[in-house]
This record gives C-alpha cells, sequence and structure tokens, in this order.
C-alpha cells in the first residue's frame, strides 16, 4: 500500500479546510488536503448570505455588540472565550479574504458594504451579493493554488484515522479514479468535513454532507459534542429543500402566512423578520399547526414575500434567489410570494475541539462545521459560519504546523498494519455482501426517520421512538448488498461507508437530546419547554461504546479576557 | 391511476471491462418537477446501484453534475425531465473529455490549466497590506462590475464540452480557465497582467479560439467566455502595436 | 494528485459535428464566408494592373466575363454577411465604461453599423461617383 506522508494533513477542501492549509503552508510545513470532492464543489458554494464582522463602525458596531449578539443567538451555550476570539479575529479574515480576491458588495465610496441579518442587532454581515460562499470558496481556493507547499489529492474518500500509540496519525484514503487504497500519514490531522445535514429527508445540504468527519472521529475515539443541535433554516424550497437566503429577510422581506399576516409579531415583535433562526423556524411550525400554513404538493409552508422590495433591488442584491425561485418551482418573487418551511441546514455539534481546533484525541483537530470548537452553542446566528470556516481555519492550520514541527515521526510499520486491516475490513464487509438491503434505501428511511421524529419540535417519546428505529436500521444494515465490485468510482461503495457513518451519527444526535431534559435553542421539547440552566448550561460529549453513544456533559465557559463576559439571562429580544 | 414512467438513456462504461461506452436503458418514475440528476439518483438508489456519476449541491452552484443532455451540454440538477417528456432522455457524459467511468469524466486538465493561469489577486504588497477594520483595498461598485461576470465560472466543464477546438486541441488553454484570467486582469485590485500573459498569449491560449461562440450559449452562469477571449486578443494585439510604436515604452 | 491513473476512454469528435446544432453551422459558414472574401480580393488584385488598362472595356478580359461578375456577386453576399457577424462581435469584443455603468453591447454595434453606412455613403458619393463622372 502507497504510503504519503505530509506533516499536516487536512481531510476536505471547503473554506475551513482550504483556510486552514493556506494557515499551514504558510507556517512552513508539508500540507496535503484530501477531500472527497474537488474543492470547489464543496459544500461552502452553496452558503449565500453573507459573512459576519466588525468591518464598519458607521453603524454603530462594535466587537462586544458582535459578542453579545453571538452569546444571546446560541441561548448562552457558546463557550464565551471562543466568542471572544471569533469576533476580534472576523474582521481580519474577512479583510485577507477581500485582499485575496473575494468580489465583495461596494459602498458607492469602495468601501465593503454590509447588510442585516437574523439575530444581529447593526447591519455587520459582508455580502458578495447573494453567492457569498461561492465566491469566498473559488477565491480561497484559487489563492490556495499559488502555495506549493499544498498538495491536494482531490476524490479520495477517507475510510478511518490511522491511531497508534494513543495518537491520530494519519488517515487511510480510497483513491476513486484507481479505487486503490493509500496511507496518509501525518503529524497532525485536521477533519474539516463540513456538516451531516443529509442525515435528514429536508435538508439544505449537498447530497456529499454525510459527516464522514463526524463518524471518523468518533470512531476514533474521540467525542462528538452538542449534536443534539441542528440548525433549522425558516426558509427551504418545499419539495427540494433548496435554501433562500436569510438575507432575504435582511433585504426587507416578509413572513406571512395564509391570511396575508406577518406572524411574527405575535413571536418576536421586536425584531420579526430579522430574529434567530430557531425562533422563526418554531413560529412557523406553530402557524402551520394552527392551521394558518398555506397547502402546497410538499405539505403546509408559510410565504416570504419579497414584492415589495422591487425589481431593481431583487436583481442588485438577491439574484440567485430570483433565479432560484424561478427555476425550481416557477415563481418570480418580483411578482409572487415564495412558499418556504424550515428546513435542517447546519450543525452547531461536531467534534469537540479547544479553541486551537485540537480534539482530545492527540494530534486529531477539526475546524468549520465539523467542530463545535464552542462558538455556536444551541443556535449558530445567520452569517457567522463562513467567518467561524475562516477565523478557526486559520488558527487551527497554524497550531497544527506548529506542532506538527516538533513531533517525530510515527512506526511506519504499525501504521502500515492498520492500513492493511483497514482494506481487509471494508473488503470483508463490502466486497462479498450479497443481502437483500439496498444501500439507497437504508439512506433513506433514515432520513424519514430523523424528518418525522427529530424535527423542529421533539418529545421524550419521539427520541425514543427514533432510537428505536436506528437501531433497526443499523441491524438492517448488516444486511446490506453492495452490488458494484469494481474499483473504479465505485460510487456504491462510497455511499454505503457514509451511511455506515451516518447511522452512527444519527444516535449520537438523538441520544443527547433525550437526556437534555430542556428547551435552548433548536432543542424544542414539548415536555420540557424551558431552559434549565441549574442542569443543562452544559455541552454534551458523545462517546462511542459498542452499545452506542455514551454521554458525558462538560461545563460551558463564562469567562472572557478583555470583553464584558455576559452571563446568562432569559434570552428576550 | 398508474404512475407516469420516462426512459432514461444512459451511457455506461466501466475501465477494465467495457472496451467502449454502451447504453443502458431505465424506466424511471416521472414527476413535472424533476430534474435528470433526481432520475439518476433515483436508478441509482432503486434499480442499479453500480451506476456511477458525480453530484453535489442539486442548485446549480457546485458544478459538479454537467452532462450531454439529449447532445447538449447541461447541468443536470438544472435540466428538467419534462423539457424531454414524453421522450426518452438521452443522457452521456461531458463530450470531449476521457470518460473515466459511466457518467464520470477525467477534468485533470482542466485543473491544470487553471493553475497556469495563475487565477488569483497578485501585486507586490499582498502579504504585507495591514488587516482587519478599515484596511480593505477599495473598489467600487463600477470596479466591481468590471470583472464580476467572469467570477461567476462554476468550473463545471460545459463550455470546455461545446468548444469544437477544445475537442481537436486538447493543448487549448479553453474557454473557463481563460475567463478566469481575465477575470483577475480586469480586477483593479490586481496587478500581475504581465505575469499571466505568457500563458493566455501563447499559441495554445487566446489564438487557438476561432470564436465559435458556443462557450457562451452553454454556460449557465452567463460568465460569456467568449467575450473574454476575444477581449483578451484585443488587449493583446494593443499591447503589441503599443510595443512597436513606443519600444521605449516600460511594458 | 492520484494512483496511477486507469485507463479512460476518450470519444472522438465526429465529422459531421457542424452539423449537430444550428449555431455550429452557422459559424461554419461564418467561416467559409472569409475564404470566399479572400479569395475575390487576391484575384481583383491580381487583375489591377489589366483593370487600370481598361480591362473593364475588353470582353475578353477575366473582369469583363460573366462567370466573374456571378462570382463577385456571391462573394459580396458572403462579405455582407461576414461584415454583419463581426460587427454583431463588437459588443462582445469591446468592453468600455464610462461612468458607473458599461457601454451595452447593442449600442456598440449600433455605433459599428452607422459608421459602416457612413463609410459606404462616403465612398460611393464622395470618391466613386465623382471618378466615374456621374
Amino acid at each position: 500500500m502507497d504510503v504519503i506522508k505530509h506533516d499536516v494533513l487536512i481531510v476536505g477542501g471547503g473554506l475551513a479546510g482550504l483556510r486552514a492549509a493556506i494557515a499551514a503552508a504558510v507556517e512552513g510545513v508539508s500540507v496535503g488536503l484530501v477531500s472527497k470532492v474537488y474543492p470547489m464543489r464543496s459544500h461552502t458554494v452553496s452558503a449565500e448570505g453573507g459573512a459576519a464582522a466588525v468591518v464598519r463602525t458607521d453603524t454603530g458596531d462594535s466587537l462586544q455588540l458582535h459578542f453579545e449578539d453571538t452569546i444571546k443567538g446560541s441561548d448562552f451555550l457558546a463557550d464565551q472565550n471562543v466568542a471572544e476570539y471569533f469576533v476580534q479575529e472576523a474582521a481580519n479574515e474577512l479583510i485577507q479574504m477581500e485582499h485575496w480576491g473575494c468580489p465583495w458588495s461596494r459602498e458607492p465610496d469602495g468601501s465593503v458594504a454590509v447588510r442585516a441579518f437574523g439575530g444581529m442587532s447593526v447591519h455587520r454581515t459582508m455580502f458578495a451579493s447573494d453567492k457569498s460562499g461561492f465566491h469566498m470558496l473559488h477565491a480561497i481556493f484559487q489563492t490556495s493554488l499559488k502555495y506549493d507547499k499544498i498538495v491536494r489529492y482531490d476524490e479520495n474518500f477517507v475510510t478511518s484515522l490511522l491511531v497508534d500509540d494513543g495518537r491520530c496519525q494519519g488517515v487511510v484514503a480510497m483513491d476513486q479514479r484507481s479505487g486503490e487504497f493509500r496511507l496518509f500519514t501525518a503529524k497532525a490531522t485536521i477533519l474539516a468535513t463540513g456538516g451531516c445535514g443529509r442525515l435528514w429527508a429536508f435538508t439544505t445540504n449537498g447530497f456529499i454532507n454525510t459527516g464522514d468527519g463526524h463518524g471518523l472521529a468518533y470512531r476514533a475515539g474521540a467525542p462528538l459534542s452538542d449534536m443534539e443541535f441542528p440548525q433549522y433554516h425558516p426558509t427551504g424550497l418545499p419539495g427540494t429543500g433548496i435554501l433562500i437566503t436569510e438575507a432575504a429577510r435582511g433585504e426587507g422581506g416578509y413572513l406571512v402566512n395564509k391570511n396575508g399576516d406577518r406572524f411574527l409579531s405575535d413571536y418576536i415583535p421586536s425584531r420579526m423578520e430579522l430574529g434567530p433562526r430557531d425562533i422563526i423556524s418554531r413560529a412557523e411550525i406553530t402557524e402551520m399547526e394552527a392551521g394558518r400554513g398555506v397547502p402546497g404538493r410538499y405539505g403546509d409552508t408559510v410565504m416570504l414575500d419579497l414584492r415589495h422590495l422591487g425589481d431593481e433591488l431583487i436583481n442588485r442584491k438577491l439574484p440567485f434567489v430570483r433565479e432560484l425561485a424561478e427555476r425550481y418551482i416557477g415563481i418570480d418573487p418580483v411578482h409572487n410570494p415564495i412558499p418556504v418551511r424550515p428546513v435542517v441546514h447546519y450543525m452547531m455539534g461536531g467534534v469537540r475541539t479547544d479553541i486551537d481546533g485540537q480534539s482530545p484525541l492527540p494530534g486529531l483537530f477539526a475546524c468549520g462545521e465539523a467542530a463545535q470548537e464552542g462558538l455556536n452553542g444551541a443556535n449558530r446566528l445567520g452569517s457567522n459560519s463562513l467567518t467561524e470556516c475562516l477565523v478557526f481555519g486559520a488558527r487551527t492550520g497554524r497550531v497544527a504546523a506548529r506542532l506538527a514541527a516538533q513531533t517525530p515521526e510515527a512506526s511506519a510499520a504499525a501504521i502500515e498494519a492498520l492500513g492493511a486491516d483497514e482494506e481487509a475490513r471494508i473488503a470483508a464487509r463490502f466486497g462479498e455482501a450479497t443481502g437483500d438491503e439496498r444501500v439507497g434505501q437504508i439512506r433513506s428511511d433514515l432520513q424519514l426517520t430523523m424528518e418525522r421524529l427529530v424535527g423542529v419540535y421533539r418529545t421524550g417519546d419521539s427520541l425514543k421512538q427514533a432510537a428505536e428505529e436506528l437501531r433497526t436500521l443499523k441491524e438492517r444494515f448488516t444486511r446490506v448488498r453492495v452490488d458494484d465490485h469494481t474499483r473504479v468510482f465505485n460510487m456504491e461503495l462510497q455511499a454505503a461507508l457514509e451511511v455506515d457513518f451516518m447511522l452512527e451519527i444519527a444516535e449520537t444526535v438523538v441520544a443527547p437530546s433525550i437526556l437534555r431534559e430542556e428547551s435552548r435553542g433548536s432543542q424544542a421539547r414539548r415536555d420540557f419547554t424551558d431552559r434549565d440552566d441549574e442542569k443543562f448550561l452544559v455541552h454534551s460529549l458523545a462517546y462511542r461504546t459498542e452499545n452506542g453513544p455514551q454521554i458525558e456533559w462538560q461545563p460551558v465557559i463564562l469567562t472572557t479576557e478583555s470583553l464584558t463576559a455576559l452571563p446568562p439571562a432569559e434570552r428576550k429580544y | 391511476m398508474t404512475e407516469s414512467t420516462i426512459k432514461l438513456a444512459v451511457t455506461r462504461y466501466r475501465p477494465g471491462q467495457d472496451r467502449e461506452p454502451t447504453v443502458q436503458t431505465y424506466t424511471v418514475p416521472y414527476h413535472d418537477d424533476w430534474v435528470v440528476l433526481d432520475a439518476l439518483q433515483y436508478v441509482k438508489d432503486n434499480i442499479d446501484g453500480t451506476l456511477s456519476f458525480r453530484w453535489s449541491c442539486h442548485m446549480g452552484v457546485c458544478g459538479s453534475c454537467g452532462m450531454m443532455v439529449d447532445g447538449t451540454p447541461k447541468l443536470t440538477c438544472a435540466a428538467f425531465l419534462r423539457e424531454s417528456y414524453p421522450r426518452e432522455v438521452r443522457v452521456e457524459p461531458l463530450a470531449n473529455f476521457p470518460v473515466v467511468r459511466d457518467l464520470i469524466v477525467d477534468i485533470d486538465d482542466f485543473m491544470h490549466k487553471l493553475s497556469e493561469v495563475k487565477p488569483y489577486i497578485i501585486r507586490e504588497d499582498l502579504d504585507s497590506l495591514p488587516l482587519g477594520l478599515g484596511h480593505e483595498l477599495r473598489q467600487t461598485p463600477a470596479e466591481l462590475e468590471d470583472f464580476k461576470q467572469f467570477g461567476m465560472c462554476i468550473n463545471c466543464m460545459l463550455c470546455y464540452s461545446a468548444c469544437p477546438v477544445y475537442a481537436m486541441e486538447p493543448k487549448f488553454l479553453g474557454p473557463a480557465a481563460i475567463a478566469l484570467a481575465h477575470r483577475y486582469n480586469m480586477d483593479s485590485r490586481d496587478q500581475g497582467r504581465n505575469q499571466r500573459m505568457p500563458v493566455i498569449g501563447s499559441s495554445e491560449g487566446i489564438w487557438e479560439c476561432t470564436f465559435v461562440g458556443e462557450c457562451s450559449v452553454v454556460c449557465p452562469k452567463h460568465v460569456d467566455p467568449a467575450a473574454a477571449i476575444q477581449r483578451t486578443k484585443l488587449a493583446t494585439t494593443n499591447d503589441w502595436f503599443k510595443s512597436m510604436l513606443m519600444p521605449w515604452g516600460n511594458r | 494528485m492520484h494512483a496511477p491513473l486507469a485507463p479512460g476512454y476518450r470519444p472522438a469528435l465526429s465529422n459531421g459535428w457542424w452539423l449537430s446544432n444550428r449555431r455550429y453551422f452557422l459559424y461554419m459558414v461564418r467561416e467559409l464566408t472569409a475564404v470566399f472574401a479572400a479569395l475575390w480580393a487576391i484575384i481583383f488584385v491580381t487583375q489591377l494592373p489589366q483593370i487600370t488598362a481598361g480591362a473593364y472595356s475588353n470582353p475578353a478580359s477575366l473582369v469583363s466575363s460573366p462567370l466573374w461578375f456571378a462570382f463577385s456577386l456571391v462573394s459580396l453576399a458572403f462579405v455582407l454577411y461576414h461584415a454583419w457577424t463581426a460587427f454583431n462581435a463588437t459588443g462582445t469584443l469591446i468592453y468600455l465604461r464610462m461612468g458607473p455603468k458599461p457601454i451595452a453591447g447593442g449600442s456598440l454595434n449600433a455605433a459599428m453599423f452607422i459608421a459602416w453606412a457612413l463609410a459606404t455613403f462616403v465612398i460611393a458619393f464622395v470618391f466613386v461617383t465623382p471618378a466615374i463622372g456621374g
């Protein structure tokens, strides 16, 4: 088996992975970037609205304000030292992106423009029309091409982490082009694999967002944290789940029910459409349950009305919203309201790391959506996540590079043995699989289970039912059949490996949801409707055992260094 | 009521097994809001797990799912079955690229050419510019308009697939790579044009293009690579005249 | 970077590719019309000495033959078509921005057609008409 050596190995080529790669390359170490897709296909590309930072002060903005919005948005579950570092570094990173060519939208004087976003008390979201993620990803990917220290391994699927001597020493990956397994050894390994929205049926996430990084870390013994908090975005297109950006409301769009009422006045009158996502998604579900939804082909929706914004503003600031609505549901938002409903969008939870991106497993780091470094708590504010990828991608890349420079090489023999074992495991598991279950069918059933039982509102019973169904699905998966036994681009084998991860990760979502007997941020329990800081001002940690996840709890960090900490209080807008 | 169906005629090619591609026909449910990609996914999940293709975002921005649909290069996430129904839909791998397997083509050639054109901001002071609040390089909305269209490229490769010049001369840099070079040349923050010109202006660069113009027709993002190439030709010609007329000029 | 590449299949471009859609066909027509324009110009230039010596009034000369007349007529039609395609590409070729908005491609195309009409008028009435004594 080929062995490829790097100082720092990064899994995932989206915004966080590329930012980490450049940061590590600048430190002078050799960087390997392994991704199951070409970097510009990564899901960062689908982000629309923008990235938040204090880049203007004429709006009345300050670091303290961005910090407080973030903490309050998180329903006080964010680690405050992490949020502090985040707001301090945010502007540096976004301006760095500007110097790297990102085509940010501008004011007439040439300075960068900012727009309103949910949960942000002033205009502070930088944007590149409504394709911010696309432009940021292409700008940073193209910039990464000038660093000789970065070697890319595109379309390589990582199947497991190499853990030897209590450290993560790299990964085993399958090169899709040849079907060959290869060993990538590294002194520091960074997971930047994004989220796992594909656990649900109705999601804004691309087909690739199967949470491979979560699965890799979990199996290697690192804990997944705060997985009970998936974010429901209030405005997904029915049917496909395609995202209609929050910027549509930031620019002044209204949410109305079937009577044409702006129903948010009953829920969050001070912020209306610019409230945080968890609150608005719950309001939408409540409206539908009260019979004030608009019936449609794919069930009830509410309506996003942009008509009063006018042709010119929509074309200039929301052209992609118009394109998507016209193409996928045949509605021109200039003339008609867009039907929307809550849709799974983002994972607040992920691989538990400290502020440096370091996980409890030595040698293993994580950043971006794959990580739970403490920024987002129980609810992320819109437009904080692109910035999060940059701020923590950069820091993790730097720290990993410095660690790598002081770490001796691993024992080659032990590593090669681990690689051989992994290839044998996959061959034994899927090579001759002759069962009666299809990969696609199990994935689909998993997604429907999560959709039905682990939604915006949950109860202890629905969650226990979900846990039960997951056990059945795992049992069915032991009988899965892979028809494709060729090597080149065996996408069925890759899909089977992904679903194998997904079934385990789904358990790490459900288990802490059951135990967290409170409502906080995106976890809304009908049987425990209040927040309970006495018991649950803590992060959940899910560790893998043979009998499913074992949950531990870890206190939230409530202290800061220079900004003023925000003690937990009732979350009122 | 019986469910309506539609036939998909899909190109199959398994390296080492097939000497050349064959066509396999699948019958899938017909829905008027399904795109070709939905139908392919249905096949993979329910009929034949061995069919391989790339896809990710399902919203026309990641650039993964370009294929020939009824003979025309398209993003399969934006090509609706209703455009063909009730006729069968023919799905083939993107033309002009080596087929690796089934509907998957090899785009490494483009990835290499993309790096060749230095698609990033080049300026001497880049690494010493201060960061943070107030330190953006100023760029007016009008200056942004000068290049923004050419930065909309999603690298989906439809333009290469539509380009007969690329089909006949695979060394041709091609539409997307040149459009992206032009995007940086036109960016008011960039000073790297002279470093890009040796590649762009080479015999395998802009001068290969005979302005068929089909690249701009098939581009799903209205990038207009044909315009980028013709404008670069004009600018290069101007440079040449200037250097002839004013050889002392410091260009 | 990949492990050694699996052998791929590279389909060849078919000879009839330019018939597969209307735009490819029109492109080929555009290219072909240039050949006629060039051919006509080359023949005309080689005949210039005879023309200045009065070949138009000599029925035996090439330029007085019906064949040349017919060829010239076809070439004229092709040149007009070629010029039309070229002028229509002006907006694609030239990017001009004065102030905040670039000049629309259509306006640039129109400007070319106007300039063409003016040039034709000037040549016809300022140079050619006096020369043939009209």
